[in-house]
């Protein structure tokens, strides 16, 4: 069931109208019954592995929680274990087969090992690493084991979070499930809000971004230069506006409800560098990573070769998690240099920004990091390796073809599957987006919005409807971000 | 408190309401203005096979609004809304063929792959009885095109198209100088037309006999001659078609011969090159089949044959 779509809406009134009108100890249970539907209106089939990694994990944070010494790790090795081992299976059993019979091919032999035939469950990793978090805290004591099976099951499938995050902790999200959370106005007034904001971010920029990238990315050899960087620069808007959108409309969704669910996104395009980057984009995974893998790698407190090669194993699983494919490895494996090339000239770069007062360009450090996340974002998108080295080669490589078509007056902007309102529209919706960016980060927004008079704040969702109505791309298209 | 919300939220929806209201009912004002040029008196509809058949810069008078597709059940609304706000139009030529009458019309009508860009097309100007057909059989269909409708309806507003074929329900010729006539072609127009995705030989479709039977009726009674047209088709194509199919095509066709003219041209002898695919004419065709078309509908229906 997707956020953007008509059985969602039908599903949330319902849901949310129950959740009201029942009593606070019933909660839990219309919760999830709701997100057991939910999921299964994906695969229904595959509530089993979801099942599986549950009572594994309920079982496991027990037994590590009243184990002591050496059984309390191999607990949670066992756990970590199967978790992981159901990733391996769904998500990258056949990656890594593909890549075996490549490696066997290359010395003249054949794979004996059968493919699987498997669709990835949706949202695999997001409540894999949701549930791998509450193993892990239940074993370093941060958090009590939760003997409500119910109430445990409800912490992994909640269905706002269920399929693409925030990646919840359970210091977090569990007891919120045990707290009475009354119908409070303005929670759910905001709420309505940002669920509101969240679908126009998906329906009205990010599908209308998708069509143009979708034409470009799927036959790059048939574009010129300049459309190979309009649509770079336009995935970088569609899957912030598709995987944000859809954070908003979760986060939204449990407000309404009177949960807290972490911020996921943080105007991550105003970063001014990579680090800031990843501390703005997808904020409950890469503190994930960081709490989970890169602190138990030994953080920046070890050698500085260590740190280094700490940050890029970091990356490079990061890249993985997104996929099984060798474009999102290299996707990672691309953030994790940036780092450590800034590190490695941090010193130099200082000097040579003081010289040539670069340091005063407050909009440079900007640019250069969006120029960077969209240079990365080409492997993300491509289909495969080789068109992402294809359209990198032919972005710079077409620029003297494109001089030559402007100056002999022949046209060079092509089209892009979009009319040419629309992609007037999709700049205007981009230039949009980053002013309410500007302004959220001078001042609060919501505050600014709610001294408005009644009449503005009327005929702004009136018109927020209505553009989602008149100017959305209403093709069902998933999020991007349920693959993973 | 949750009334204070109730409250607010139904006069959120009453306002929105309101200004889709107004929104519709500039829609239908713009609609119902909808006028051909003065000198039009043929319309030419039905499906992709007229859509490429017939060029209506050559025959006089004409406009061809067909659309690639479109079964009659939508055939039979465009027409009713049009021809009110065109009453000179004398001549309806619509298309007629093999599988006018197959079941696989219905996946079109009802199915979920044509339906989600064909119900924003054309919901605005079905009739009642149209509206409570699709209601009954595909209710989420429906809602689930909803935005599409109402963002069609927006775009038709804002555009305030001059050109008639500006409108989604208003198709137009289609001008293709592809040949691409092969076995692989004329497979999947066989498979398309006459066989269901388990291979099993289609039905024939109710719905679309009983919206042919009202295009014909609604034509006497508006005293518009209705000719059906049946356009080319390559001899491939022709000899796969189950054999049902032919034989109910001329029943059918003997059947409404007092109220309707079948201008039988599937076998018009063309060259391979005038054929888009197994069963669609390309420019070419087109030329030669609208220029016949043109000498005939000089003269006298009852000489057609």
């Amino acid at each position: 069931m997707l956020f953007n779509s008509f059985h969602f809406l039908i599903f949330f009134i319902v849901v949310t109208s129950l959740y009201f009108s029942i009593p606070y100890n019933k909660r839990w249970f219309l919760l999830l019954a709701s997100s057991c539907y939910f999921y299964m209106a994906f695969v229904p089939i595959y509530i089993l592995i979801l099942g599986f990694t549950i009572i594994i994990d309920y079982f496991a944070g027990i037994y590590i929680e009243n184990a002591k010494g050496k059984r309390r790790k191999l607990l949670l090795i066992f756990s970590l274990i199967a978790n992981i081992g159901v990733l391996a299976v769904f998500k990258y059993y056949n990656f890594i087969n593909h890549n075996f019979s490549f490696l066997l091919h290359g010395f003249g032999l054949s794979n004996p090992i059968p493919y699987l035939s498997i669709l990835l469950p949706i949202g695999l990793s997001f409540h894999t690493f949701q549930a791998m978090s509450y193993t892990i805290e239940v074993y370093r004591g941060h958090q009590k084991a939760e003997r409500h099976f119910g109430i445990y099951s409800l912490y992994v499938m909640f269905y706002p979070q269920l399929v693409a995050g925030p990646i919840e902790r359970p210091q977090n999200l569990l007891h919120q499930f045990r707290e009475k959370f009354d119908f409070d106005y303005d929670r759910v007034t905001s709420g309505l809000r940002l669920m509101a904001w969240g679908l126009f971010k998906k329906v009205v920029i990010a599908d209308r971004l998708a069509i143009a990238v979708d034409t470009v990315y799927n036959n790059p050899q048939q574009h010129n230069s300049l459309s190979l960087v309009i649509a770079t620069i336009f995935f970088a808007f569609q899957i912030f506006c598709d995987f944000s959108g859809y954070s908003d409309m979760a986060i939204g969704a449990a407000r309404i409800m009177g949960f807290k669910l972490m911020a996921n996104f943080n105007k991550p395009y105003q970063s001014k560098s990579i680090d800031e980057f990843w501390k703005r984009w997808h904020i409950s995974l890469s503190s994930w990573f960081k709490d989970y893998l890169y602190i138990s790698l030994g953080g920046n407190r070890v050698t500085i070769p260590r740190w280094y090669l700490n940050l890029f194993i970091v990356f490079l699983i990061s890249g993985l998690w997104h996929g099984a494919n060798w474009t999102f490895v290299i996707w990672g494996a691309l953030h994790g240099f940036y780092l450590i090339f800034a590190q490695l000239t941090k010193n130099f770069r200082e000097k040579v920004n003081k010289i040539f007062f670069l340091d005063r360009v407050s909009f440079l450090p900007v640019l250069v990091t969006f120029s960077l996340v969209a240079f990365a974002w080409i492997f993300f998108r491509a289909n495969d390796v080789y068109s992402a080295i294809y359209i990198i080669g032919h972005i710079f490589t077409g620029i003297p073809d494109l001089f030559h078509k402007l100056l002999s007056h022949q046209p060079v902007i092509e089209y892009l599957g979009l009319s040419a309102v629309d992609m007037t529209l999709s700049v205007l919706l981009i230039v949009i987006l980053e002013t309410v960016h500007y302004i959220q980060s001078k001042k609060n927004i919501s505050v600014l919005f709610l001294r408005k008079p009644v009449y503005i704040r009327w005929a702004v969702y009136c018109g927020l409807v209505l553009g989602i109505l008149f100017f959305g791309v209403f093709e069902n298209r998933q999020f991007i971000y349920f693959q993973f | 408190m949750i009334t204070r919300f109730i409250k607010k939220v139904l006069l959120l929806i009453s306002l929105i309401l309101i200004i889709l209201s107004v929104f519709t009912w500039t829609y239908y004002h713009q609609v119902a203005k909808v006028k051909f040029g003065k000198n039009i008196n043929i319309m030419v509809c039905g499906d992709s096979h007229t859509e490429s058949a017939v060029n209506d810069e050559i025959l006089q008078h004409s406009i061809n609004i067909s659309h690639s597709s479109e079964p009659y059940f939508y055939t039979y609304n465009v027409i009713k809304t049009l021809i009110n706000n065109n009453p000179r139009i004398n001549t309806i030529i619509m298309g007629y063929s093999f599988h006018s009458l197959s079941g696989s019309y219905d996946v079109a009508i009802f199915k979920e792959e044509f339906t989600k860009t064909m119900y924003p097309d054309y919901l605005p100007i079905l009739d009642a009885r149209s509206i409570s057909t699709l209601v009954s059989k595909n209710i989420y269909g429906i809602s689930r095109s909803i935005p599409n409708v109402l963002k069609n309806m927006f775009y038709s507003i804002l555009n305030k198209p001059s050109n008639v074929a500006s409108y989604p329900f208003i198709g137009h010729y289609y001008k293709s100088r592809n040949s691409n006539i092969n076995d692989s072609t004329i497979n999947k127009a066989i498979m398309r037309h006459y066989y269901k995705k388990d291979s099993a030989e289609c039905e024939f479709s109710a719905i679309q006999e009983e919206y042919l039977k009202q295009i014909i009726q609604f034509c006497n009674n508006r005293n518009i001659k209705l000719i059906l047209l049946s356009t080319p088709v390559s001899k491939g194509y022709y000899d796969k078609i189950p054999i049902k199919f032919v034989n109910n095509y001329y029943l059918k066709a003997s059947e409404f011969k007092q109220q309707a003219n079948l201008l039988d041209l599937h076998d018009l002898k063309l060259s391979k090159e005038c054929y888009g695919d197994g069963d669609h004419i390309n420019e070419y065709g087109a030329k030669i089949l609208t220029t016949k078309l043109d000498s005939l509908l000089i003269r006298p229906l009852n000489d057609l044959h």
